[in-house]
């Protein structure tokens, strides 16, 4: 029995969840995946709290299970709960790529930059922490000033690590600040790993030169962990001790093709992951140079990369979360957005509706949206950004694209 | 490999990362209770180990639980390169 199989076997015995799945669809083998349904966003969402195998609900109410959150491009969080050692386990299928590919092992000096809030001061800064001694965490969403990113300049040359972990978008802002800073990036960065959206091929090159470093992009999600990495040869391997990757195309669900990605945990065991459908649009198919499935394109969730005529590239990602701030300090008032970016006029549209009890808070709203995308972008960035509320929700497609390129 | 040469080299292994700890007291040492082994640590190790040994250590026994003392780490890598071989 194969790993996917005795996950499969897993869950038809112990997981209630699943048996009602195996009821509803009349599911006669369990361990032949293509009898099983696909399992939505929004049915984890609902039922993310009677997914749990045996055993497990209990261990979530005394917090003995860790708990990875994403927010999506929804905006709304799912939370997903992992029993330790097999977080362990599904961390560790990444770390052998890293460890046996590019030589790169946990307890070297690494970099993280991410968005994570930190209540410690250091040095009277507040972006950054060491945690544990041999990693870096740089919040990326702090720095403003020239002098900040200098800054950042300076701890990176000071700690003298052996990779990065970086989102593409901040990776584009290190290397135009290191440009038009005339300073030469630490020698001991030997490993640049990106995540969280799709490389693009000039960032690659233009990180290589600079770093002299392996430019390395991981795909994954919050929920899974990995499902892809780059190897040696380029090619996107999909990471099959971790997670069965198929593809729903208009035949149907297959393992070779174009479509929507359908990804199955092989490793979750407390709240299994089963045909799980993760937004993106991937193509995959087989290795030229061994037996691997890999991923050939992430075409990406319903987002669009924005990159202005001076190449600067603003992140999706960063665009989504200025909503979910707004939403978080005013209690989920956005119902409804989309950007809409028009390249001509270097002008950033954000269309908004707000609930029903809301709608004279516009301008508030307008001011908050305005003062936050202003606080997120660097100066270099001159887009300008206005803010459309619109009285009702719009009729959208399946495929609603929350951020448009208008080339016009 | 016989267990003393595999027990010598796993010991070799922890001590590195607990390198505060002098070696001869690992094997009466709970690497978890005692010297709080941190998860980063806990994969680090058992990377290096799987690379010393040749083997990859199946997923239902990457637990820190199962890696506590130098004994339970020695087991699990002998039962490992049995079911591989």
């Amino acid at each position: 029995m194969n790993k996917l199989e005795r996950m499969l076997k897993y869950v038809s015995e112990h997981n209630d969840f699943y048996k009602r799945r195996i009821e509803e669809y009349g599911i006669t083998n369990p361990i032949d995946i293509n009898q099983w349904p696909i399992l939505t966003r929004k049915e984890l969402q609902n039922n993310r709290y009677n997914m749990f195998s045996d055993g497990y609900k209990m261990r979530y109410y005394n917090q003995q299970l860790k708990r990875q959150s994403s927010s999506g491009s929804t905006g709304v969080p799912v939370n997903v709960y992992w029993d330790y050692s097999d977080w362990y386990a599904s961390n560790m299928h990444l770390w052998r790529k890293r460890a046996n590919i590019y030589h790169v092992f946990p307890n070297d000096k690494q970099v993280s930059f991410d968005l994570s809030g930190f209540s410690q001061p250091s040095g009277g800064d507040f972006f950054y922490i060491n945690a544990p001694v041999n990693i870096l965490n740089i919040n990326i969403s702090t720095p403003r000033s020239v002098n900040q990113y200098k800054r950042i300049l300076s701890i990176i040359r000071d700690f003298e690590p052996k990779w990065l972990r970086i989102r593409p978008f901040f990776l584009q802002i290190l290397v135009n600040t290191y440009k038009n800073l005339n300073e030469i990036p630490p020698k001991s960065i030997e490993y640049i790993e990106t995540y969280g959206e799709c490389l693009e091929i000039r960032l690659k090159e233009l990180s290589h030169q600079l770093f002299g470093a392996e430019i390395v992009e991981l795909y994954g999600t919050e929920e899974l962990n990995g499902i892809a990495f780059e190897n040696h040869n380029n090619e996107m391997e999909i990471l099959s001790d971790n997670v069965f990757v198929e593809v729903k195309t208009h035949n149907g669900i297959s393992q070779n093709g174009s479509g929507g990605a359908i990804v199955t945990s092989l490793s979750n065991h407390s709240m299994p992951m089963i045909r799980y459908e993760i937004g993106d649009h991937i193509s995959i198919s087989s290795s030229t140079y061994n037996n691997s499935a890999i991923v050939n394109s992430v075409i990406g969730r319903t987002i669009e990369h924005i990159i202005t005529n001076d190449d600067v590239v603003i992140a999706p990602t960063l665009l989504l979360e200025i909503i979910g701030e707004v939403n978080n300090i005013f209690g989920q008032i956005i119902v409804y957005y989309k950007y809409v970016f028009h390249q001509m006029d270097l002008l950033l549209e954000c269309f908004v509706t707000l609930d029903d009890y809301h709608k004279n808070w516009e301008e508030t709203v307008r001011e908050q949206l305005e003062s936050i995308y202003v606080k997120r972008f660097p100066q270099q960035i001159n887009v300008r950004f206005i803010v459309t509320f619109l009285e009702e929700i719009p009729m959208v497609q399946k495929k609603h694209k929350i951020i448009e390129v208008i080339n016009e | 490999m016989k267990n003393n040469e595999i027990k010598n080299a796993i010991t070799t292994i922890v001590s590195k990362y607990f390198s505060d700890v002098d070696r001869d007291m690992l094997d009466f040492i709970d690497l978890v209770e005692d010297l709080n082994m941190s998860s980063l640590s806990f994969i680090s190790m058992v990377i290096d180990i799987e690379s010393c040994f040749d083997i990859t250590i199946s997923d239902d026994k990457l637990s820190m639980d199962n890696f506590r003392n130098i004994d339970a780490i020695v087991k699990i890598v002998i039962d490992t390169k049995h079911a591989k071989n």
